[in-house]
């Protein structure tokens, strides 16, 4: 009888264990929250409060924030921000001025008032006059707690000055001395922000540093915080007898008695966004941070953060936007000012309403998958949001900054493939698209294509050289770049062919001196024509000696190595990074003597400047494209299995437009035209770059709007996509290391090569 | 009494029932997933017939790493098997005369011990060792006197290096394996043996081999399974793209998933499963007859 009563405990005990285990593996019907974002702040004006913009979309979770500009006036175009706040009268101020900051010369500054939906500028504003008269060029300007205007600025020798605008329009200096620099130093502290409390003391912002100074200027103690990489960091606020800033990546409250740290919050959002971060107070304790994610709050006392506005679905998540002030209305409403140019420029307003009859989560997404982080798919992406509300794109990056791309993220990807569940849009840089093509994965864009060139306003050629043999378009480039040489024009002509590269009998070095994982690849990529054009292309065995052995030419003569030692690199000014193309610029050795050419690729003008400069110096010296080479960047595909096809091609529609297309982020040169007329026409006065090793130093300017257009101008010239299967390239450079280690022959090598190939193209 | 036969033949499937299922849902469904899109094209939408299988019988890759995975298992699969034999009867044997010695219970731990290593630590110490300036060129300088330049891994060399590799990892396994099957022998039969005057290779041929009948298709089959695991090895010795003669199976298993080669992985996996399935089923079936 026991026997069997335990024979039934044990049965049940069995049940209940394997349905246990089998709920545990149940979803979770809660809100799903991304990154320490939950709700725990209050409900809103007719906010469900269990809702998030970050909730499935089977959800019908209403209510979320909108984002309308507002139009600034027009006059202040070109003008820079010195201060963003709400004044006296609870208004919106914006300060601004003329010129660049820590400019020679003193700029005019303007106040602005928003008033009843309108900016208006307060002509009588006495700071200006003030200013001048004191000869300072403005800053930064604030409403300090003890209800006085507080402006900051520099005179004719840099020194930084704080002063305080009486009411009677007269500034009285602050903190006299303070910004003295220390002995022999040429610079004192420019602070990027201040702050001054109820009780008159003065909280300092410098750059891994605040301090806090007493009335008469006397330093009470200093509070460690993060730098962000910028002079313009400035996050952190003080309210209260609290001071919020970032240290160590988590956001923290220090006491301003004791200058201790009283609270650290751990923080997903700041680690990793660039540097515009705000951090204001809601006058409760509690704390807003905005980011190019979004904006987020915690209560006082609160260990989670409250996603309260999604970046990604408006400006706070566009790459070419830089957050410059950030503030709190008064109906939980919110504005986000934004510089939209170089310097500060271009100054963007936004204002962030609840909206209740909006969907928390858009209706519709867009997947874009691309293997890296691409700032100009991105900015599509913020783009394509703002122009259709009802459409959430969703960037998906596999590999982060600095990461490599291994074969499980290509195995992953190619998985969803398969499964039919792929993004809707593939960047297919990195990827093999070769194979994608072939399989079927991708969507034939002929239409679209021959849509987008007929506007004419596209650099067609650019775009036909990703068609494929039958006619079709799989892919759309939406940048690029192409190879430049520097030389003299006898000298450049020995680029002309493998064999001329070989037999070039100069002063110097035909190339400067590379590591041989580069100068193979350069070599292949400036011969790409000659090397890859046949049928066989390398697996041609007399083709891939030759190209060995002219590689082997080069590098005997400026002496590269396959690996080079601390000292080598530090003698030779090279290094053992091999890039994909293997073109680095070297045009620094070109200008050292080092050698009698030297190249770069051309991705963006602001990159061009040192090789422009290099030119000046040698006169006779030209800077000409490699033939019609290109190398064509942000691949844009359309996934065969997608379910939002339009949405698909209107996304690779926006990727192209102008508004797109006319950013710089250094990740190659727009296929739009009008938009490479605006990069060549831009104000870039007062840019300046350089490079050096050791004594040796060379600094260069922007280039001018004159070498743009021509740089620009040989874009019309390139027709030939070089395509090179980066597989085969590294069996080159792993099978032809003992050849340049003198251990065997090209032959040898060549022969060793092309078995690990031929298996390579069997497969 | 029906009652006690149904419930006979019932538990032993009951028991059975959760690994079932699992192989069932996680690999049996999935498999039939696989024959299917093996007559298909990449993305499932074409019907292809016998074509995936024909381009697969003809694609030199296939044949290469074909060939070289049948040759590894040829070669591997008698020799680990003798070996880790040969260590378990030396083992067992000095363990009965020396019972209290540590140095043999140790020795078994010694043996297993590479099991237990991660493999991408022990590639790490097989690539010290068989570089071009590594352990073994240097050794075998000292030794010949005169310079050694051979880069083990990617040679012709590799081959062997893997073999030794594969089985310097699986010789303690295979061995603890052969030892539980020979604590199985009951020792009266060697005694009786004995005192018949039966001598040591009478003993091992008469006794321990027939005792040990069905220990040898386990270790054969757990030996073919870690055969096929050799490639992690192998793809951290040598890359993705190693010597012609290490290039097995699952480099080009990888290869085809990576270029998105499905029908032809498929219609592959297929094929490779059948050469495994259908000898092994005869065997069952044979020895079910017996």
């Amino acid at each position: 009888m026991i026997k069997i009563y335990r024979k039934k405990v044990a049965w049940m005990l069995m049940a209940g264990l394997l349905l246990g285990s089998l709920s545990g593996c149940q979803k979770k019907e809660t809100g799903s929250i991304k990154g320490t974002a939950v709700q725990e702040r209050e409900s809103r004006p007719g906010r469900d409060t269990t809702m998030s913009a970050q909730e499935p979309e089977e959800s019908k979770a209403m209510g979320r924030y909108s984002e309308t500009e507002i139009e600034l006036p027009e006059e202040i175009e070109n003008h820079m921000k010195c201060g963003f706040f709400r004044g006296e009268s609870g208004n919106l101020e914006l300060y601004t001025k003329e010129g660049d900051y820590y400019s020679e010369a003193i700029s005019d500054t303007f106040r602005y008032i928003y008033q009843d939906g309108v900016w208006e500028r307060d002509e009588a504003w006495a700071g200006n006059d003030a200013l001048k008269e004191k000869g300072i060029d403005l800053m930064y300007i604030t409403w300090g707690m003890d209800k006085a205007y507080y402006l900051g600025g520099t005179d004719s020798d840099y020194r930084y000055h704080l002063f305080k605008l009486e009411e009677d329009g007269k500034l009285t200096e602050q903190l006299e001395g303070v910004f003295e620099p220390e002995e022999g130093r040429d610079y004192g502290l420019l602070p990027p922000k201040f702050q001054v409390l109820e009780d008159g003391k003065i909280l300092v912002y410098a750059y891994s540093e605040a301090y806090l100074y007493d009335a008469s200027g006397k330093r009470m103690f200093s509070m460690a915080k993060d730098f962000s990489g910028t002079t313009s960091d400035a996050r952190g606020f003080s309210e209260g007898s609290e001071f919020v800033t970032v240290l160590d990546d988590q956001v923290v409250r220090y006491d301003l008695n004791s200058a201790k740290v009283t609270e650290s919050i751990a923080c997903d959002e700041i680690d990793g966004v660039r540097d515009s971060a705000e951090l204001f107070g809601d006058g409760a304790g509690g704390i807003y941070m905005a980011t190019e994610t979004g904006l987020s709050h915690i209560n006082k006392g609160g260990s989670m953060w409250e996603v309260l506005i999604d970046g990604s679905l408006n400006h706070m998540g566009m790459r070419s936007m830089y957050m410059t002030g950030f503030l709190e209305g008064d109906n939980q409403d919110y504005y986000g000012l934004f510089s939209s140019g170089d310097a500060g420029k271009g100054i963007l307003l936004f204002h962030y309403e609840y909206d209740p009859d909006m969907a928390a989560v858009p209706p519709s997404s867009l997947t874009v998958y691309s293997l890296k982080d691409n700032s100009t798919v991105r900015q599509a992406a913020s783009q394509f949001q703002s122009e259709h509300p009802e459409v959430r794109v969703e960037v998906r990056t596999a590999v982060e900054d600095g990461g490599s791309v291994t074969e499980e993220i290509i195995q992953g990807l190619n998985t969803e493939l398969l499964s039919g569940k792929g993004a809707d849009v593939l960047i297919l840089d990195g990827l093999p698209a070769k194979s994608y093509i072939e399989k079927g994965v991708l969507m034939d864009l002929s239409g679209l294509v021959e849509e987008i060139e007929s506007s004419g306003d596209m650099y067609n050629r650019l775009i036909d050289g990703l068609k494929e043999s039958d006619g079709t378009f799989y892919q759309v480039p939406a940048r690029f770049s192409f190879p430049l040489l520097i030389g003299e024009e006898g000298t450049l002509k020995a680029y002309s062919s493998l064999e001329s590269m070989a037999e070039y009998q100069g002063e110097r070095p035909l190339v400067p001196v590379e590591n041989y994982g580069n100068l193979l690849r350069l070599t292949a990529n400036l011969r790409y024509k000659e090397l890859f054009a046949g049928e066989e292309g390398l697996a041609d065995r007399e083709l891939l000696i030759r190209y060995l052995e002219t590689v082997k030419t080069l590098g005997d003569a400026n002496g590269a190595k396959t690996i080079f030692s601390e000292q080598e690199m530090e003698e030779k000014w090279t290094s053992n990074y091999v890039k994909e193309n293997g073109i680095i610029d070297n045009s620094i050795n070109y200008d050292a003597g080092r050698a009698d050419s030297a190249m770069t690729e051309a991705d963006s003008f602001g990159g061009l400047g040192i090789p422009v400069e290099v030119r000046r110096l040698h006169p006779g010296t030209l800077i000409v494209p490699a033939e019609d080479l290109y190398l064509p960047s942000t691949l844009a595909a359309v996934n065969h299995s997608t379910a939002n096809e339009e949405l698909a091609k209107e996304f690779i529609r926006c990727l192209l437009s102008f508004d797109v297309q006319k950013e710089e982020f250094y990740d190659g040169f727009p296929v739009h035209k009008k938009a490479m007329t605006v990069l060549i026409e831009m104000d870039k006065e007062g840019f300046s770059m350089g490079s050096g090793i050791g004594d040796y130093h060379i600094s260069a300017e922007y280039p001018s709007s004159e070498v743009r257009e021509e740089i620009a101008a040989m874009a019309d010239g390139l027709a030939v996509p070089i395509r090179i299967d980066q597989t085969v390239m590294q069996m080159v450079e792993d099978g032809s290391r003992d050849y340049f280690d003198g251990k065997e022959s090209a032959q040898q090598a060549a022969d060793k090569i092309l078995r690990t190939m031929s298996i390579y193209l069997a497969e | 009494m029906q009652d006690g036969k149904l419930k006979k033949k019932l538990v032993p499937w009951l028991f059975l029932a959760p690994s079932l299922g699992g192989v069932t849902v996680f690999m049996g469904f999935p498999f039939l997933d696989v024959v299917k899109r093996s007559f298909t094209d990449t993305m499932g939408t074409r019907f292809t017939g016998i074509g995936n299988y024909r381009a697969v019988l003809e694609n030199s890759a296939f044949q290469l790493a074909a060939g070289n995975t049948m040759r590894f298992l040829i070669l591997c699969i008698p020799l680990l098997m003798t070996i880790s034999l040969g260590l378990a009867l030396l083992i067992s044997g000095e363990a009965e005369k020396h019972r209290n010695n540590g140095v043999i219970k140790n020795c078994r731990t010694v043996l297993v011990l590479p099991m237990a290593v991660p493999a991408a630590s022990l590639v790490l110490v097989w690539k010290i060792i068989l570089c071009r300036d590594g352990v073994m060129n240097q050794m075998l300088s000292r030794i010949t006197g005169t310079l050694w330049d051979v880069d083990w891994a990617f040679s012709g060399y590799a081959f062997p290096v893997l073999i030794i590799t594969y089985l310097w990892k699986h010789m303690g396994y295979d061995m603890i394996l052969w030892l539980a099957g020979l604590q199985g022998i009951p020792g009266e039969q060697y005694e009786a043996a004995k005192i018949d005057g039966a001598g040591a290779a009478a003993r091992f041929w008469y006794i321990t081999i027939p005792g040990l009948k069905g220990t040898f298709g386990m270790v054969g089959i757990l030996s073919v399974v870690n055969s096929f695991r050799v490639y992690r090895e192998a793809y951290l010795l040598a890359g993705s793209y190693p010597d012609s003669s290490i290039y097995l199976i699952p480099h080009l298993f990888a290869h085809w998933f990576l270029s998105l080669d499905i029908q032809k992985m498929t219609a592959a996996a297929v094929m490779m499963t059948g050469i495994i399935v259908i000898p092994a089923g005869v065997v069952w079936g044979i020895r079910r007859k017996k």
